[in-house]
């Protein structure tokens, strides 16, 4: 096994034991802050694929932002502080079949299409996940570009402003 | 992916620094623990409320607003670095991006979403 | 090529380098603030230990080392004890993609000044969670104050920086710019010295701004308004875990400086440290150190950023004793309403001046709009600080105004009587 694979192993592992935590702890807060984590090691993840770019923007919006979004969210809640503040789900038992469904759904089709699978699992090459190539792919007209969808990215965005001030500011 | 092994280094340096400090400290410092040391501050009287956690709806406007407005400029920089060789597309493509964002920053304006208290 | 033995010993030296900055930094800063304050304020200062009382602050640190744990029976005990690695990790590790001279680096990171804004995004999540971990009122309100001006400061922080990544784009040769620390401060110095804050002053100013707020600094210092909320996030905390807050606000001062060093003030360009980069250049072995000639330069090139670097820290200072704590409500309005406009508007102008003025005027024409800039920036303060108290009029004159305009009685307000107002005195408002 060569350093990646391992670095990827450490990674995967905290992934989901964070992922755990943040689902399964009793007190909300803290379930909160692992999200962090599980940020921090998905960027971990983007990191080992060579997509730089893309895993510095998952720290900054995600583990900076989202984050304290939700710790924000938390604290208009009556009483975050109690020991069971996150409910315990009590359909656990049809999650976990709908999760595993869908986990063997995802490695039967990965197993069955090697094109999926060669793709998934080959990094980004060297250099092509930079703010550089980033820019070539989004806003270069001569690449192949992505310039109409990022403005219409741009309208959801504007959508999603009108939303957060419709939610946000009916209860005053 | 070698660049990032150095940030992983002093993460770890830090961590383990914060951590040195404080076992040294707790060996060093005296341990005299009183109940009225261990109360939660409260200006020189004891604690009448516990402490209400609930918070205004502001800061969670601010914090959506954050988000949104974080991502635009995250995605602002990748065309700065190319600005020059984007050239005129690229200046259209600027405009048109601020143009919808002050379309939704004169919304949130006009919303009251800017005044605080 | 370098070898590996020759990189390790590298790693290690600027490694040590920056953990020893750090950490003298902040004793450094505790003297110089309460010597320079002192001396702003018309008082002494601290002249007790050591020539000038220089030794001070080296004594608080081993007294801090000596001082009880005191923990408050309500805490939550995790969130607690790790709130400060949190708050400090990412202070130190921002110093990875800095550059003091073509030696003093570690990280050839090419995305360097996103990842810069990154980290000091996740200084906000150590902040709240000392608020939220001391479980006490003052510490909530302080950290959850905080972390709303943490983040409401960090979108022009960024935009403050596009300007920049787009001057590097423009000096380039090929037309493609740069978002690493290094690439920017050679593209400062390539064919002469075209330092960016030449051509972004405003950029700087924004930025540096931003920063105050960042570090929560006086005049933003109000999560920890100690005259309302005794100490804010950091009351719960005592001894050296509050020394740990304390040491990672004054790094966190270092890399703002640093930072506007590295991309406004040219980096380590200075007198001497330029032949630095030529010589670099020449013998095609950046950063390294291969000669005597090559360690001089290294360590002159380490002197300019220093004296860069202390000098916005000095103004640190000056602005703590000069200007007054804003409220809230003022300091949201100032990122949102002033900082995030200014900003976009900084780099839409340079955009266009940049490509449409022809080649040989180009710097030299945004250079001065962007003065021009600067000077509408300086009025639109002014007036917006000066003009907000002339323009309200209390909210009973208001009601009455409109009532006597729509003949409508003011909604909880009984009818004025006709003669309330006589008519030779002035309207109360209108005399402020």
């Amino acid at each position: 096994m060569d350093l990646a694979s391992i670095v990827f192993l450490v990674l995967a592992a905290i992934l989901v034991g964070s992922a755990l935590a943040v689902v399964t702890l009793r007190n909300i807060v803290h379930a909160a802050l692992f999200l962090v984590l599980v940020f921090g090691a998905a960027a971990g993840i983007y990191i080992l694929l060579n997509a730089e770019f893309i895993a510095i923007v998952q720290i900054l919006v995600y583990a900076g932002a989202v984050t304290i979004l939700i710790l924000f969210a938390i604290m208009l809640t009556q009483n975050p502080n109690s020991r069971g503040s996150n409910p315990m789900n009590r359909q656990a038992l049809i999650a976990a079949f709908i999760a595993a469904a869908l986990c063997a759904g995802i490695i039967f089709a990965l197993s069955q299409n090697n094109a999926i699978s060669a793709a998934a699992s080959q990094a980004v090459t060297q250099n092509a996940g930079t703010a550089v190539a980033i820019g070539n792919l989004l806003y270069s007209p001569t690449s192949y570009s992505y310039v109409l969808p990022f403005e219409i990215a741009t309208l959801v965005l504007l959508v999603a402003i009108v939303g957060a001030i419709v939610i946000g500011r009916e209860e005053d | 992916m070698a660049p990032f092994v150095p940030i992983l280094i002093m993460m770890g340096l830090a961590f383990a620094f914060v951590v040195l400090v404080t076992i040294v400290t707790f060996i060093l410092g005296p341990k005299k623990p009183t109940p009225q040391k261990n109360a939660p501050y409260e200006c020189g009287i004891s604690e009448i409320t516990p402490p209400q956690r609930r918070f205004p709806i502001k800061y969670l406007v601010t914090g959506m607003l954050f988000i949104i407005f974080d991502i635009e400029a995250a995605s602002l920089v990748p065309m700065a670095v190319l600005m020059k060789r984007l050239g005129v597309t690229g200046l259209i493509e600027l405009v048109t991006f601020i143009a919808i964002l002050l379309v939704a920053f004169l919304y949130v304006w006009r919303k009251g979403a800017f005044t605080w208290e | 090529m370098v070898n590996i033995g020759f990189q390790i010993v590298h790693f290690v030296i600027t490694i040590l380098f920056f953990i020893f900055l750090v950490a003298t930094n902040a004793v450094i800063m505790v003297y110089l603030e309460r010597k320079v304050m002192a001396l702003m304020q018309d008082r002494v200062g601290p002249k007790h230990y050591g020539p000038f009382g220089s030794l001070q602050s080296t004594y608080d640190v081993l007294k801090l080392l000596l001082k009880e744990i005191v923990r408050s029976r309500e805490t939550d005990n995790a969130i607690f004890m790790l709130a400060p690695m949190i708050f400090f990790a990412p202070v130190l590790t921002a110093f990875v993609m800095l550059p003091f001279s073509p030696f003093m680096t570690t990280s050839a990171l090419g995305t360097g000044i996103l990842l810069y804004v990154a980290l000091s995004s996740l200084d906000v999540i150590g902040v709240f969670m000392a608020g939220w971990g001391s479980n006490s009122k003052y510490s909530l309100i302080g950290g959850l104050r905080s972390t709303a001006q943490m983040i409401s400061y960090e979108l022009p922080l960024l935009l403050s920086l596009v300007g920049v990544v787009m001057l590097t784009s423009f000096v380039s040769h090929n037309g493609i710019g740069s978002i690493s620390f290094t690439d920017i401060i050679n593209a400062q110095m390539h064919p002469w010295w075209l330092w960016f804050v030449l051509l972004q002053p405003l950029g700087l100013i924004i930025y540096y701004t931003c920063g105050l707020a960042e570090t929560n600094r006086a005049p933003f210092d109000l999560p920890e308004a100690e005259s309302e909320l005794v100490a804010g996030y950091l009351t719960e905390y005592s001894g050296m875990q509050w020394a740990m807050f304390f040491l990672g606000e004054y790094g966190n001062m270092l890399i703002v400086s640093s930072v506007a060093t590295a991309l406004f003030l040219g980096g380590w360009s200075g007198p001497g440290a330029d032949l630095a980069f030529w010589h670099a250049h020449v013998t095609a072995n950046p950063g390294g150190i291969f000669s005597v000639a090559d360690l001089i330069f290294n360590v002159i090139a380490v002197f300019w950023f220093l004296v860069k670097v202390y000098a916005l820290q000095g103004i640190f200072i000056w602005v703590r004793t000069t200007l007054p704590r804003l409220r809230a409500d003022q300091l949201m309005q100032y990122a949102w309403l002033i900082l995030i406009p200014m900003t976009l508007l900084n780099i839409l102008v340079t955009a266009v001046l940049l490509l449409a003025v022809p080649q040989p005027y180009t710097l030299w024409v945004t250079g001065g709009v962007n003065f021009l800039l600067l000077i509408g920036y300086i009025i639109l303060l002014t007036r917006a600080i000066g003009a907000s108290p002339k323009g309200t009029l209390p909210p009973w004159v208001e009601a009455r105004k409109r009532a006597a305009r729509t003949g409508l009685g003011a909604p909880g307000l009984p009818k004025p009587p006709a003669a309330s107002l006589p008519p030779g005195e002035p309207e109360p408002a209108a005399s402020r």
